[in-house]
């Protein structure tokens, strides 16, 4: 049978089951993008609660009253700058994906709106390098044993710490966004370069 | 109901078999065909204030169809213990000498269909419902050789599918 005999059975194909037409239960659906939405708001408010939740418990441990307010600084910036970036993506996925434009045209658009996202995560991240080593900083100058280490020790555990701490951060970053937003990008991909060949 | 609403719905109506057809051409499963329908009537309704009638409404649906069906993210749900459930049954062949290997054909064809990639799909969607080639290059937005050149690589896959 050639595929002219499978066009005529498709033509003459009478379709049962279709489900019915609402545009009242349409607002229930879970688009795609409304899914990676799903997904920032999750982001948004677990990075907030856990900042929060940093914010109480130094509050309320009997530290020295200045280190509790340089860390209660530093982690209400890092919120701040949570709020904003979260903002920024917030407002980037509600333009995202014209569906009218043409399939390369739209495709492309979508990947655009990945891409510069994924800027944004980096530049997100980044943001965090200066607070975490303040952090360090504070929390080393804070602690009475560091005072009395040798120099080379003290270098070793306060280098070694922070590159303990960067490479935490470059690796959740990227393991995060590859999880959530890396696959479909790579998909976008491949798709426009289908499309191009 | 508000006249617009009255007037998109009154359109999906007459296309909405092809557009269900479309969701059987991209998801295997009954509960992802009809996801993706509902998806793609949602889509064309948010888009219908830019629809100008400069185009046949038919050809702007097929589209916002076949490129919602192309970033639709497929629902995991289930995904291990779901099967093709789309018995012979499903594919119903109206015509009074019914014959029950066309409607087996026609499941062949979907199950082949669904193997090809998103873009294959679409090509070969566009050869089902004979939409000349400038109109198919225009739609995806390729030069109408290129177009060619990738319903013809298409439809030979398919081919080799159905023939497995």
């Amino acid at each position: 049978m050639d595929l002219d005999n499978y066009k005529q059975l498709w033509n003459k194909e009478e379709v049962s089951e279709i489900p019915e037409i609402s545009l009242e239960k349409q607002k229930e659906i879970h688009t795609p993008l409304e899914k990676i939405r799903r997904n920032m708001r999750l982001e948004f408010w677990s990075s907030t609660i856990l900042l929060l939740f940093v914010l109480g418990v130094i509050w309320t441990l009997p530290l020295a009253y200045k280190f509790k307010l340089y860390i209660f600084i530093l982690v209400f910036s890092m919120t701040m700058i949570t709020m904003f970036f979260y903002n920024r993506f917030f407002k980037l996925y509600k333009e995202i994906a014209n569906l009218n434009l043409k399939t390369l045209e739209s495709l492309k658009d979508l990947l655009f709106q990945f891409e510069l996202n994924k800027q944004y995560y980096i530049s997100f991240y980044l943001c965090f390098v200066p607070f975490l080593v303040c952090e360090m900083i504070l929390m080393v100058e804070f602690t009475p044993k560091y005072q009395y280490v040798p120099h080379w020790v003290f270098t070793g555990i306060f280098v070694g710490s922070v590159l303990v701490a960067l490479i935490t951060l470059y690796l959740l970053g990227k393991v995060f966004f590859e999880y959530f937003y890396g696959k479909h990008i790579k998909r976008i991909k491949s798709l426009v370069n289908e499309l191009s060949e | 109901m508000a006249s617009q609403e009255k007037e998109f719905l009154e359109k999906i109506e007459k296309h909405k078999g092809v557009v269900f057809k479309i969701s059987k051409m991209y998801m295997d499963s009954r509960d992802d065909q009809q996801d993706l329908f509902q998806e793609i009537i949602y889509q064309t309704w948010k888009s219908y204030d830019t629809f100008q009638g400069k185009s046949e409404f038919s050809t702007w649906l097929y589209r916002i169809a076949l490129n919602t069906a192309i970033i639709f993210l497929k629902s995991q749900k289930r995904k291990s213990f779901i099967r093709n459930d789309d018995s012979v049954e499903n594919f119903k062949i109206p015509h009074e000498d019914y014959d029950d290997k066309d409607d087996r054909n026609l499941k062949k064809m979907y199950e082949a269909i669904q193997k090809l990639n998103s873009i294959d799909k679409a090509l070969i969607f566009y050869y089902l419902e004979d939409i000349p080639g400038k109109e198919m290059a225009a739609q995806l937005g390729i030069s109408e050789v290129n177009a060619r050149v990738k319903l013809n690589r298409a439809k030979e896959k398919l081919k080799n599918l159905i023939e497995k």
